[in-house]
């Protein structure tokens, strides 16, 4: 490995550690955690890097170390990801029909109280712009499963953003459409 | 690692549909079909709630780890090994 190939390394992952970053926040929620988790991530990319096929996705290929790595950083630790997960949903289910819109704040709140899965596919496709055939990849499941999350996330954020009602009508509120009732 | 007690009817649902089978288009059938104009606004909102962090200013800590680790002889930062 030439002095080259190593400086080349350092500089994409330099460039990738913002993405890493929010990725990282994404997942965990605690932006010191997600900070560290990143390292990790760094630390692990530069041990493996002879095994990163180049050409291919580096991106893709951090990504998935990072998100291995919180994954069994959670299992070690029995993170309860999910019960933090329900208490804000609960907290925004209370309020959010009174509001009549949301501002950045309550986004980032929505994005929360998603399940983990969905709010990671979203993020994935949404935001990083992945594939859906790279994000399945990434996490180890089918293309339509990532599809179905996505779809699910997407829904779930236009109910409790009220983005659903008919148009922005701030006088009277739609009355509150549970995620489990369907119309047929 | 599941726990099916979680919750309630919501996450229900969400099983319900987690067991469609793979690879089909199935996932089009949310509770409700989203308009343009929310799956517009999603994405937006996630675009620039994502965007304003990765465009946060970096501590200083990543460029000196991978300085560190460039400069190490075989990558393991720290452990000092070498062959």
């Amino acid at each position: 490995m030439t002095s080259d190939h190593k400086s080349d390394m350092q500089a994409d992952l330099a460039r990738m550690v913002p993405n890493l970053r929010a990725f990282a926040r994404s997942l965990c929620g605690n932006a010191d955690r997600a900070d560290d988790l990143v390292q990790e991530t760094l630390v692990k990319a530069w041990q493996n890097r002879a095994s990163f096929a180049e050409g291919s996705n580096l991106k893709a290929w951090l990504f998935t170390i990072l998100r291995n790595t919180f994954l069994s950083e959670r299992r070690k630790r029995k993170y309860e990801v999910e019960d933090n997960d329900g208490a804000i949903a609960a907290s925004v289910g209370v309020n959010g029909g009174q509001s009549g819109h949301m501002d950045m704040l309550d986004f980032t709140d929505a994005l929360k109280t998603l399940p983990a899965d969905q709010r990671e596919a979203l993020i994935l496709i949404g935001a990083e712009g992945f594939a859906y055939e790279e994000a399945a990849l990434m996490c180890g499941c089918a293309v339509g499963t990532i599809k179905s999350r996505v779809n699910r996330a997407r829904s779930r954020l236009a109910e409790l953003l009220k983005l659903d009602a008919a148009d922005e009508d701030d006088a009277t509120p739609a009355p509150v459409a549970k995620a489990g009732q369907t119309t047929p | 690692m599941t726990g099916n007690d979680n919750k309630d009817d919501k996450d229900a649902l969400n099983l319900e549909q987690d067991k469609m089978p793979d690879g089909t288009d199935s996932a089009r059938e949310p509770g409700m079909p989203l308009t343009q104009q929310a799956q517009d606004a999603i994405g937006q909102r996630l675009r620039r709630s994502y965007s304003d962090i990765v465009a946060e200013p970096l501590p200083d800590r990543f460029e000196k780890l991978l300085k560190k680790l460039a400069n190490s002889a075989d990558g393991v930062a720290g452990k000092g090994k070498q062959s």
